[in-house]
């Protein structure tokens, strides 16, 4: 039972955090940021002009609501220059560590209730 | 029953395993932006496509009860709905991070509130009120027909949820406004990896959804409730 009402409340914790960490406003930010490291061809960009034709390149059917305007990209951070090297496969990484931590938990939680029930096994024997 | 259990959950970890090797090892085209992070459609796409799947077997299973009312299908139903949560969960969490190094580079934003994202949190929301409703009664016959209902609403709203309302906004997952989900872009290096995974990770779904309905059903015998 305390299990079941634990979800939630993760949940709305979780979705409190998401909002205070980003706006719709920002939301636009990052599009137009996504945009101009686009057009520009390279992620680490310092000073960004959008090019006149922003349609070229392979991703085309992926991105094509990035044709925004040009804001400038900040320089890699502390976190993103560790993520960005290497050409971004320790993203992947992360991911895959994600996974592996949630099945984690599952087993974790799993074994618990195991517990629990050798030990109602246990009561259940002691009543004879 | 548990020799067929066996064989495929050996089946399924020996089929993660390879897919795991090819979707690192394997060669696959670098696309600005992307560039590795493509191998993410390997692992973050298979999460909700395994998540469909769960809702499906959980909602089957709760159709089964409100027929039968056999206690049987109310475990299965619960269950699948946990595991399906946690894919869920999954889900969201690996697209956070692919997110953030992806369209939100350079950038403080880790959420951005983009229409599908938004979504599926309203979905994973709508699974939790299933748990907590389901803990909000003693009484095992109405929880179980009560839970089955709201189960079978729960249900209903995912294709709404998951795929026709993001489809219909601008948004930066593939999919939207007019773009293909599966470009003719994407490389058939990934498409054969790509399959494979999302084959492998609804059998491990099954392994431990399978696993949560043996463990239930002995919690049942013991205590005569199935709430696990």
């Amino acid at each position: 039972m305390m299990y079941a009402t634990r979800f939630p409340v993760s949940f709305i914790l979780a979705l409190v955090l998401s909002a205070a960490l980003g706006t719709p406003t920002a939301r636009a930010q990052a599009i137009d940021t996504a945009a101009a490291a686009y057009t520009e061809g390279t992620l680490s960009a310092q000073d960004s002009q959008a090019s006149p034709d922003p349609k070229e390149g392979i991703a085309t059917g992926f991105d094509s609501i990035w044709t925004g305007s040009n804001i400038p990209t900040q320089p890699p951070s502390g976190l993103e220059r560790v993520m960005l090297s290497d050409d971004k496969i320790l993203v992947v990484l992360g991911v895959v560590l994600i996974i592996w931590f949630g099945i984690m938990a599952l087993i974790l939680r799993n074994d618990r209730r195991i517990g629990q029930l050798e030990t109602e096994l246990e009561n259940h024997r002691s009543d004879f | 029953m548990n020799r067929r259990y066996t064989i495929i959950r050996n089946v399924v970890f020996a089929w993660m395993t390879l897919m795991i090797l090819a979707a690192f090892l394997l060669n696959i085209p670098r696309i600005n932006i992307l560039e590795h992070t493509a191998r993410n459609l390997y692992f973050h796409v298979p999460m909700w496509f395994t998540m469909m799947a769960a809702v499906l077997v959980s909602a089957w299973h709760s159709v089964r009860h409100l027929q039968t009312g056999s206690v049987e299908s109310d475990i299965r139903a619960l269950q699948s709905a946990r595991v399906a949560t946690l894919f869920g969960l999954l889900g969201l969490a690996t697209g956070i991070l692919w997110s953030k190094f992806t369209w939100y580079v350079g950038t403080d934003v880790w959420w951005n509130f983009d229409p599908r994202q938004t979504m599926a949190a309203v979905q994973l929301l709508i699974y939790g009120a299933y748990f907590v409703l389901r803990s909000s009664f003693d009484e095992p016959v109405r929880r179980g027909r009560i839970a089955a209902v709201y189960n079978l609403f729960a249900m209903v709203t995912v294709p709404f949820l998951l795929y026709i309302l993001p489809r219909q906004q601008a948004s930066l997952h593939p999919g939207a406004d007019g773009n293909p989900a599966f470009d003719e872009i994407t490389h058939p290096v990934m498409r054969f990896v790509f399959y494979p995974a999302v084959v492998g990770f609804i059998g491990l779904f099954w392994v431990l959804y399978t696993q949560r309905v043996r463990m239930a059903r002995i919690q049942n015998r013991l205590t005569a409730n199935p709430e696990l």
